[in-house]
């Protein structure tokens, strides 16, 4: 029989649906796999991403491997519902997206931490502060205390806009500096490198460092000089032979993820009130149809890797 | 870094005894490599004793340090049709070159050997698993056996 150590070795290279179904092998098997720092190490040794899909009304996610939502032929996706979750036949939005853990928000004002690879989801303590509007959100985590937090913007009056910090494990909010953007109407911060930052309509980036809880802003870079440091999707009235109709309809773009391999970029397309999944491959600059099924509404996406990580053992 | 025409001396479990270049071992084992360093091989009297490894899998774990050695600029393509090629032995051979590979610690054979194992197991059923790993007790009661076995029949 093999030593422990190296039978651990070769379960941490093992997909996340297989090392479900090995909880069953045996005790040893399923103490380890429901282990919070087997699921880190696993975590870092197979990081497979997903996407995930979310739209209005609809109590059901649609959820995609980020292979399969780039692939030419047709995308295998699996609906998923987190069941067990109080009021969640209504719309959920999505705050984040963390080793794993998806943050989301209801429309009766709940948060809750949800794994959509195990199933497992777990309620946050709710806002007291019924009366106000939440603007915005984020979630990350913070390296220095090693703990999860979740960011929500309220609309108080006047321009003025409080910040609540929760930290998973604790049993409240806490103010912390005004949330220094103007604009009302924004998308949930990004989480990246340990900073959750919100992109303004007047052309700056404010980051929360999790760490510090304070907030920066870093301007953007000036499109003129730098731009061969960004990535460009060219306009697709360049590309009539993709379209392959009138071009001169209204259209809007939205970027969704990059693939696996960094050479290519799911966009969400409007082309006069129709929805289309294009892939533009950025080494041969051309456009190909993604396979991802049509909502036929507006839909919010978030990525995310398939982990163990419990929510309910943070 | 051990000089290219330095030899050492690896001891079997049956006392056999193998020489080998010293830059291949050194290259591959951090056991080894350690021991050099620290000075604490003496190339007019040593030998490493491996008793835990036997001379059939001594030599296996030689061959692929010497090949990884020489061949360490070829394509990655015929590497890995020469690593599959390696590992094409029966469950105890591989059981008793990942033993050697983790008592050397030969980190790209160890990490080679846990990918081959993985891909075995990954599509296997919980009573396969089982028989290949060799584990007899599961440590489940019966009842919670029982249990598993009705709720995920498609598993067994």
């Amino acid at each position: 029989m093999l030593p422990f150590e190296l039978i651990i070795e070769i379960l941490t290279r093992l997909p996340l649906t297989t090392l479900l179904r090995f909880r069953s092998v045996c005790k040893s098997w399923n103490s380890l796999i429901t282990d919070p720092s087997f699921a880190l190490n696993h975590l870092h040794a197979t990081s497979t991403r997903r996407l995930i899909f979310t739209r209005p009304a609809d109590p059901y996610f649609t959820d995609y491997s980020l292979s399969s939502a780039f692939a030419s032929t047709s995308a295998a996706a699996t609906r998923l519902f987190p069941s067990a979750v109080p009021g969640s036949h209504f719309h959920h939005s999505i705050v984040g997206s963390c080793n794993g853990l998806l943050c989301l928000f209801t429309v009766s004002r709940n948060l809750l931490l949800w794994n959509p690879s195990t199933g497992k989801f777990r309620n946050l303590p709710s806002l007291e502060d019924q009366r106000f509007s939440v603007v915005t959100s984020g979630f990350g985590y913070d390296h220095v205390t090693h703990s999860y937090k979740v960011v929500v913007v309220l609309y108080i009056k006047n321009h003025e806009f409080d910040s609540r910090v929760h930290t998973l494990g604790s049993d409240s909010w806490r103010r912390i500096q005004h949330f220094p953007l103007s604009s009302t109407a924004c998308c949930p911060g990004r989480f990246v490198s340990g900073m959750l930052s919100w992109l303004d309509k007047n052309r700056f980036i404010v980051s929360l460092d999790l760490a510090l809880e304070s907030y920066r802003r870093i301007s953007l870079p000036d499109f003129g000089e730098s731009w061969t440091k960004l990535l460009c999707v060219p306009d697709l009235i360049y590309y009539p032979e993709f379209l392959g109709f009138d071009f001169n309809v209204p259209r809007a773009t939205r970027a969704i993820c990059i693939s696996d391999e960094d050479d290519e970029i799911l966009l969400e397309l409007w082309l006069d009130m129709e929805q289309k999944f294009v892939v533009y491959n950025f080494s041969d600059d051309s456009f190909r149809p993604a396979a991802i099924e049509k909502f036929g509404g507006r839909v919010a996406s978030e990525v995310y890797v398939e982990s163990l990580i419990s929510p309910c053992l943070l | 870094m051990g000089s290219p025409l330095k030899k050492i001396m690896l001891c079997s479990s049956e006392k056999e005894i193998f020489s080998v270049e010293e830059q291949v071992m050194v290259q591959h084992s951090v056991i080894i490599n350690n021991m050099i360093e620290d000075g604490s091989y003496n190339y007019e009297e040593s030998k490493i004793p491996l008793d835990c490894v036997d001379s059939k899998t001594l030599k296996k774990v030689i061959d692929y340090c010497t090949y990884h050695t020489h061949h360490h600029n070829d394509n990655q393509e015929d590497l890995e049709a020469w690593d599959a090629q390696f590992l094409n032995v029966d469950s105890n051979g591989l059981y008793d070159l990942l033993m050697a590979a983790n008592y050397l610690e030969i980190r790209n054979l160890l990490d080679l050997i846990y990918r081959t194992i993985k891909n075995m197991i990954k599509g296997k059923k919980i009573d396969e698993i089982r028989r290949i790993l060799n584990i007899k007790d599961h440590g489940f009661t019966p009842e919670e056996e029982e249990q598993n076995r009705k709720e995920y029949p498609h598993f067994y």
